[in-house]
This record gives C-alpha cells, sequence and structure tokens, in this order.
C-alpha cells in the first residue's frame, strides 16, 4: 500500500501524468482512502515539486508537468474525495490584471494552491477590474490573488480594489497581490492584505491569511 | 529631424575594438518613447513614420550614443503567421493568448512562407528599417524572433513544455519548418531591403533560464540559433541572438557565457543576473574570448531610482569590468513612465566615469546631476511638442 502511494508521490514529482493517474486509480482499486491518496500520494508529490523549485533543483517546466501529473491524479480520485459534491475548501480567486497576459507565475501559484487543498477559482490573464469584481460577487472567496507582471499594468491594481470597495465587495475578502514589478512597499501603499515574491511565498502569506500559518 | 549619430556609432564601434573615448551607452526605450509622446498604443507600433520620429528624438533628448528604434519584436512574425496583437494603453503589444496555431504535422506541412509585403507587421518593419536609414544615415538593426522565442510565440509557452517532454519530435520538425519557411526567407528579406546590412540580431527572452531546463536549451535552443547561423552565414551575413537571461540560474554559469558569446559574438549580461554573478565574471569571458561586452542596467532600478543608486550601478560596472575598453552599456527595457531624470542621470554617470582612461577610485570622482531640458521644451524646440499625426492624442501640445 505504501510503496503505491510513494510511486503515485514519484510520478507527480517527476511530472508523469499518465503514469500518475494510473497509480491513482491503482490506489483506489487497492482500497486505500481517497483522502489518504490525496494527501499523501498526489499532495506529498506536489509539495517535493515545490521543494525542488526552492531550492533551485526544478525550473518553471519541471513544475508545470508536476502540476499537469497532480490534476491528472486528483481528477481521478476527486468524486470519491467529495461525495457529497460539496466543496469546503477555502477558496481562492486568481486572475492577472487587464492588458496583461503573462500567464506563467499565476498558473504555477495555481498548481501549489490546489496541491495545498484549496479551491481554486483560475479567472485567467487580461482581467478587467469590474471581472474581478463580478467573480468576487459570484464566487465570493476568502481571498482574491491579483497578479501583475509590468510596471506599468500593476497600475490596475488600485483600481481593481477602488471598484471592490465601490460594489461593497473589499471588507469581505482578503487581497494577495503578486508578480515580477510588485514590491511590498507598493502593497503597503495601495492597500492590500498580503504581498508575495513568488508561489511559495504566496502559499505561506495565503496560509496566514487564512489563519492556517505553519 | 538633424542629427549626427555617427559620432556615437564611432564610440561603439571603438568600444568593439577595445579604443574608445568613453564607454558608449544606449538604452531600449521603445514604450517610453510612446509614453513621452503621448501616442495611443496601436498608432505607435503600426504607424512607421510616428514611431521612429518618436524614437530618434528621445534617443536624441537622453544624449544616447546609439539611436534605439526596437519594435515588439517577439510579435512581428507570430503576427504574420496570424496570431492576433493586443494593444493596450498600459503595455508594448502583446499576443492574445489562445491555442496553438499548429497541433499536428499537417498543419506544420502547411506552413507558407509570410509575405513580407503583406502579412502582419512585416511591411511595417521594412518601412521602420528605410526610415531609420534615411534619417540617422545608420544602417538599421535588423531584429528578428529567435527560433525557440517564436515557437512559444506560436504555440504557447505551456503546450511547448508539454510536447518537449511528451513529443519532441513534433517538436523539432516544427521548429525546423519556422526556421526554413518563415525566420530565413524574412530575414533574408529585411537585410536586402531596403539598403543591404550584414547582421540581424534574433531576440530570445523565453530561452531564459529557469524558463526552460538545460535538456531544453541543449536540445531547442542551442541547435537551432547554431543552424540558422550556418544557413546565413554562408550567404555573408552574420547572425547574433540575444535577450535570454537567467544566466545566474544555469547549472554551470561559466558554461552557458561561453555559449553565450557563441551565439552572440559578444557577450551581453542583463541584470539581475549581471548583479548576481558579478561584472567581473562577465568581463573575464569576454576577454577570454576577445570579445566585446554589453552589460545592461536592470529596467527596474531605472524606473524605480533612485538617481544616486542609478549612478552607483553604472560606476560600479565601469569600475569592475570597463577597463579594457570593451565595455558598452544598455539600459534594459524602459518602462513608459520612467522618470525622465533617472536616464539623464545613468547617461551622465557612463559619460562620466566612463572616460578612457578610467580612473583607479571612481567613488573618489563626484557626480553631479546635470542640468537637464525638460522634455516638453526639448520636444517644442524640435518643432515636435506632439508628434501631430492622424491618431495621434499627444498631451504635450
Amino acid at each position: 500500500m505504501d510503496d503505491l502511494l510513494d510511486e503515485l508521490k514519484n510520478a507527480v514529482v517527476e511530472g508523469d501524468a499518465d503514469r500518475a493517474a494510473g497509480l491513482a486509480q491503482a490506489c483506489l482499486a487497492a482500497g486505500i482512502p481517497a483522502a489518504t491518496i490525496f494527501e499523501t500520494g498526489i499532495v506529498g508529490g506536489i509539495r517535493e515539486a515545490g521543494v525542488l523549485w526552492d531550492c533551485d533543483r526544478y525550473r518553471v517546466p519541471d513544475v508545470i508537468l508536476s502540476a499537469d501529473a497532480f490534476n491528472l491524479a486528483l481528477a481521478v480520485i476527486e468524486q470519491q474525495l467529495r461525495p457529497g459534491g460539496d466543496d469546503v475548501r477555502p477558496k481562492i480567486v486568481l486572475g492577472v490584471v487587464e492588458g496583461d497576459v503573462h500567464d506563467l507565475g499565476k498558473n504555477i501559484l495555481a498548481a501549489i494552491l490546489r496541491g495545498a487543498g484549496l479551491h481554486v477559482v483560475d479567472l485567467g490573464v487580461d482581467v478587467s477590474a469590474a471581472s474581478f469584481v463580478d467573480a468576487v460577487r459570484h464566487e465570493e472567496p476568502a481571498i482574491l490573488g491579483i497578479g501583475a507582471y509590468m510596471s506599468t499594468t500593476m497600475l490596475a491594481i488600485p483600481e481593481i480594489l477602488a471598484a471592490l470597495e465601490h460594489a461593497g465587495l473589499r471588507s469581505r475578502l482578503k487581497v494577495l497581490i503578486g508578480g515580477v514589478p510588485t514590491t511590498q512597499p507598493f502593497a503597503d501603499s495601495v492597500g492590500v492584505d498580503g504581498w508575495a515574491p513568488d508561489a511559495s511565498a504566496a502559499l505561506r502569506k495565503v496560509k496566514e491569511l487564512l489563519g492556517r500559518g505553519e | 529631424m538633424t542629427h549626427d549619430w555617427l559620432i556615437g556609432r564611432r564610440r561603439v564601434a571603438a568600444a568593439v575594438m577595445g579604443t574608445p573615448d568613453c564607454v558608449p551607452i544606449y538604452a531600449a526605450l521603445t514604450e517610453h518613447a510612446r509614453y513621452l509622446f503621448g501616442i495611443p498604443p496601436q498608432t505607435f507600433y503600426t504607424t512607421p513614420e510616428v514611431f521612429v520620429e518618436a524614437q530618434l528624438l528621445v534617443s536624441k533628448y537622453y544624449g544616447l550614443d546609439l539611436p534605439s528604434v526596437r519594435a515588439d519584436v517577439i510579435n512581428i512574425e507570430a503576427e504574420a503567421l496570424g496570431r492576433r496583437v493586443l494593444y493596450r494603453q498600459r503595455s508594448a503589444p502583446l499576443l492574445e493568448p489562445g491555442p496553438p496555431l499548429y497541433r499536428t504535422a499537417e498543419d506544420v506541412e502547411a506552413i507558407r512562407e509570410p509575405d513580407p509585403q503583406a502579412d502582419g507587421r512585416l511591411p511595417f518593419m521594412l518601412e521602420v528599417y528605410r526610415l531609420v536609414g534615411e534619417n540617422t544615415g545608420l544602417p538599421a538593426e535588423r531584429w528578428f524572433t529567435a527560433p525557440f522565442s517564436l515557437l512559444c510565440a506560436v504555440q504557447g509557452y505551456e503546450r511547448v513544455v508539454r510536447d518537449a517532454a511528451h513529443d519532441p519530435r513534433f517538436l523539432g520538425y516544427l521548429l525546423a519548418t519556422l526556421r526554413e519557411r518563415v525566420l530565413l526567407p524574412w530575414i533574408r528579406t529585411s537585410l536586402k531591403h531596403p539598403l543591404p546590412a550584414w547582421a540581424a540580431t534574433g531576440d530570445d527572452p523565453w530561452a531564459s533560464f529557469p524558463v526552460i531546463t538545460p535538456s531544453m536549451y541543449s536540445r531547442f535552443v542551442l541547435p537551432e540559433v547554431m543552424a540558422l547561423q550556418d544557413a546565413l552565414r554562408s550567404e555573408g551575413y552574420r547572425i547574433a541572438v540575444m535577450g535570454a537571461w537567467g544566466d545566474a540560474r544555469a547549472d554551470d554559469p561559466v558554461t552557458l557565457l561561453e555559449e553565450r558569446v557563441r551565439l552572440q559574438g559578444a557577450l551581453r549580461g542583463l541584470d539581475p543576473d549581471v548583479q548576481r554573478l558579478g561584472p567581473e565574471l562577465y568581463a573575464r569571458v569576454a576577454e577570454r574570448h576577445g570579445v566585446a561586452l554589453g552589460l545592461g542596467i536592470d529596467s527596474r532600478l531605472i524606473h524605480d531610482g533612485p538617481v544616486e543608486a542609478i549612478v552607483t550601478r553604472v560606476r560600479d560596472y565601469i569600475g569592475r569590468a570597463g577597463r579594457n575598453g570593451r565595455l558598452t552599456l544598455i539600459i534594459n527595457n524602459v518602462p513608459g513612465d520612467t522618470p525622465s531624470e533617472h536616464i539623464h542621470a545613468a547617461v551622465a554617470a557612463a559619460h562620466l566615469y566612463g572616460l578612457y582612461p578610467i580612473g583607479e577610485r571612481l567613488e573618489g570622482t563626484p557626480f553631479v546631476m546635470p542640468d537637464c531640458e525638460p522634455f516638453e521644451d526639448f520636444a517644442r524646440r524640435e518643432g515636435r511638442l506632439a508628434l501631430n499625426r492622424p491618431g495621434s492624442t499627444a498631451s504635450h501640445g
């Protein structure tokens, strides 16, 4: 049983999506509870990939492939993981500001947050302030993550915050920002709840904002 | 527009030989020029006269040694192949995200050579080259998208990553086809039109660590650039490929820098890699190979300042890597809303501390910020307060 979980974890670390999906199925067939498969095999794998990224042994493509393996394996067990269909995981809405189509950092963060057991709603790139407001109203997330990857496009962040304020939604959620040109002083100046320089730091900040700091 | 660009050009040429009077400096300031003139993005990036005139004037305003007229290079060929370009007020043109252009070998087989007189902004680029030559008396620098970055532009980066892992033969086939049917014909055309040139430079930002892995670099980046160089060398053309960063994230930075010399015909380092690895390393590698060195000051520092930090960085790079006479400083992509005094400070510092022979203790020479004419006054004096072209909403007039 442990061997299967180890193999699954390794398949996620190595970014072998087909093998990871097959092993998730094999774990279910062996009678391993879905929650154990998820936590030990699938999340264990994406966490390990994150550690390898942090120590510079993994590059972005390695993380993308690990995230693919994570998502495919999760899809196999998802029904068993939440048989009632209710998703009680904390929800985070992510998007990149209007005028900015850099999706790499946001995609990596989405994978890492999913790996941490969060329900991620990905709005994509080039997202207008109005679309952020609509998503917050509709999804009611605990956290809104806004990415900006150019010094010019990060100026859209205060406009999004103003639109949320105007819609009476700002006080209901925490806002986290990130992206190459953003800084803590910028985050302080626009009045958000958190800033992170990279995906790993963003995960720590998300946990802190959710009151789950480690 | 009259300005003697030959003086700066001679200084840059002398720096290649190691005999300039001063360390040359130039900047990639396309978006900044657009910002200063308040020109709407689509007008700016599609109207050759406006595009060239604005960048030449702004290069002149800052006293740069070489004019910089660069388009959004990595969109040009992809747009000609069918990718849509988005024009947004706050950024340089962007390729619209979307599904890959080519999914099957049949799709790749159907790729046709773009028409330089009709497809996308290829005609715009040819007219830009003509106007630069006409206005400066210098051959315009020819640019193209390097093979790997073109691959990412047409397919989307994540699709390229997945194909590199799961279908590398398809990726290789696509790369070879793009090289033969798109890049080589386009580079040949751009080098012949309207005045002949002998060198072209590829921009390859996607081929950077950690955006790629070492195996992707070995398999899909290095051999493709070399194939392009080989194909055009026999016709008398010199191809360099630059714009990749992440030297400090490579497994073996020294080996990577050695390979960069091969790809660039010189050595160019960009911040933050130069900061992390130290300018001395770049200088040593360049000297070992007997090539010129270009060091790029990072755009965030230029944007955020303060002036003291910019001056310190310029002085530091000159003191640590400029003593053999072969250094050129480059200000990396200048963000639109960069305060003009930051760029003036970088140029003044380069021309103060970079005077040959370089002094032993540069920090002992005080920097005095020069009096700089406000851009509005300069533009008014040049008779170009607003470029007064159709569609321009220049706010300075």
